[in-house]
């Protein structure tokens, strides 16, 4: 029996789906099976993030409408075994789905899959109330930028009423540079208001945007620190205990060498 | 919007009956039918006792009224009456003191998006985040972080007050009377504060214990 979670965030452009595909790429690349859930109907992101959007025959509306078999709408990725994507419809809106069928999907899905990932619409609507109907677990991902944070917040309390009661958060696009200037609220700052648990902190990566418009999940790029972070995230996800990395590796050794001797600005 | 012409409330041993001040008998009597048919089953068997509050019914609107109800269920005693501005003027000294009185406990955080509105004194275990609202007919007290608004004596008492383990409130209200916090708030206070009102100033002070002098 698998497990769903849905990644929110309330605000629009914090990273939802950039998190959704690397964790599912993450927890595929370990040997679980995975299907990507996209619920943001006639705005759909995540085919084209996972690189497979000429592959798509039918979606989720055409499974809960009866015209195809689930099997039939599921994609296939081409570079991870085990993941599997769900298409959202691009012409239809969120209205053309029920929560009820929302939670009838994901009971079916858990049945032949480990983890279900359902990448939430942004906004407090329609689509947030579908994409979490079904949903076992909650995963709220935010920016360290105090709209964003505002908006987390008042997400985790419509999850609450929904009866998802301990989400986890995700920091997301976190510049270390700029938390060192006191120009960015930290990781402290955040969980502070938050107040929910910490799944884990993925730093500003410009291999995000290159990849994503590659279409290709960033934990297959080698060196990236983004792509470390989210696969932290998959083995925490899976019960394993891994500590936080080092968010200042990507510092040059020069700065290193010039911290050790105590003469760089830490 | 349709305007409730009755209201119907569960007291000890059977039904409080409000009628509004301006309902006709005929109007009474059909929202009534439908009130009560809908929860028949509830009645079923029972000798439910009427109190009738609201509106004064003349002689023969009474004889009506009961006859009406007693083919719906089963009628204990019946009594007629009693004013309402009593009742309330009861509940007024009861919920707004800020003295003694209703209290309601919220556990949890209070987050963004979320209300509590309260006619007596309210009492969060938890944070208030930016975005929610806590409104109190009496005193407002967070044992955490208020970073939210709240409005402490709703209704106009000058006496109310607001404390925080950490106040950092985006708006305080007292009575009629709102602030807003400074906008070049650079430190946040690292103990309990209480807010109250002088006159038509809203007053922050480090909370001693025992030293209340307002």
């Amino acid at each position: 029996m698998g497990e769903v979670y849905v990644v929110t965030s309330g605000k629009g452009g914090v990273g939802k789906t950039t998190t959704t595909a690397n964790i599912g790429a993450a927890l595929a690349m370990e040997g679980n099976s995975v299907v990507l859930l996209d619920a943001d109907i006639g705005l759909r992101n995540l085919d084209v993030v996972l690189g497979l959007e000429n592959r798509i025959v039918y979606d989720l509306i055409d499974v809960v409408e009866g015209a195809c078999r689930l099997k039939q709408a599921l994609v296939k990725d081409k570079r991870f075994d085990g993941l599997f994507l769900l298409p959202a419809a691009q012409t239809r809106d969120k209205d053309a789905v029920s929560p009820k069928q929302m939670q009838d999907l994901c009971n079916e899905l858990k049945e032949q899959f480990d983890y279900i990932l359902i990448d939430c619409p942004a906004g407090i609507e329609q689509g947030f109330k579908n994409a979490v109907a079904g949903a076992d677990k909650a995963i709220v991902v935010t920016i360290p930028e105090v709209s964003a944070v505002r908006d987390a917040d008042r997400i985790i309390g419509l999850l609450a009423s929904n009866d998802l009661h301990y989400p986890e958060l995700v920091i997301n696009r976190l510049r270390i540079d700029m938390v060192k200037r006191g120009d960015m609220m930290n990781i402290e700052d955040t969980m502070d208001i938050l107040g929910i648990d910490l799944l884990g902190v993925v730093p500003d990566d410009e291999n995000i945007v290159i990849s994503t418009n590659r279409g290709e999940p960033v934990i297959a790029t080698r060196n990236s620190l983004a792509g470390k972070a989210f696969i932290n995230i998959a083995k925490r996800i899976q019960g394993f205990d891994v500590p936080t990395m080092d968010l200042d590796e990507d510092s040059s050794i020069v700065d290193k060498l010039k911290r050790l001797f105590g003469i760089g600005k830490k | 919007m349709k305007e409730n012409k009755v209201f119907l409330k569960g007291i000890l041993g059977g039904l409080q009956v409000y009628i509004g001040p301006d309902a006709g008998l005929e109007s009474i009597m059909k929202e009534l039918g439908q009130k009560l048919d809908s929860s028949k089953s509830f009645f079923k068997d029972t000798e439910v006792n009427l109190v009738f509050t609201g509106r004064e019914l003349n002689e023969s609107e009474r004889n009506e009224l009961v006859g009406f109800i007693s083919q719906k269920i089963h009628v204990g005693n019946v009594e007629f009456n009693i004013p309402i501005e009593k009742e309330e003027a009861k509940m007024d000294a009861a919920t707004y003191s800020t003295d003694e009185g209703m209290t309601k406990f919220y556990k949890g955080t209070v987050r963004n998006g979320q209300r509590i509105d309260y006619q007596g004194n309210i009492i969060v275990m938890g944070d208030v985040n930016p975005g929610a609202e806590i409104v109190a007919g009496g005193n407002i007290i967070v044992l955490g972080n208020l970073r939210g608004m709240a409005h402490a004596g709703v209704s106009g008492d000058k006496r109310a007050i607001v404390i925080a383990l950490c106040l950092q409130p985006t708006q305080l209200r007292i009575g009629n009377v709102i602030t807003r916090s400074p906008e070049d708030e650079t430190e946040k206070p690292h103990y309990p504060e209480i807010a109250y009102l002088k006159g038509n100033n809203l007053f922050i002070e480090p909370y001693l214990p025992g030293k209340i002098k307002y």
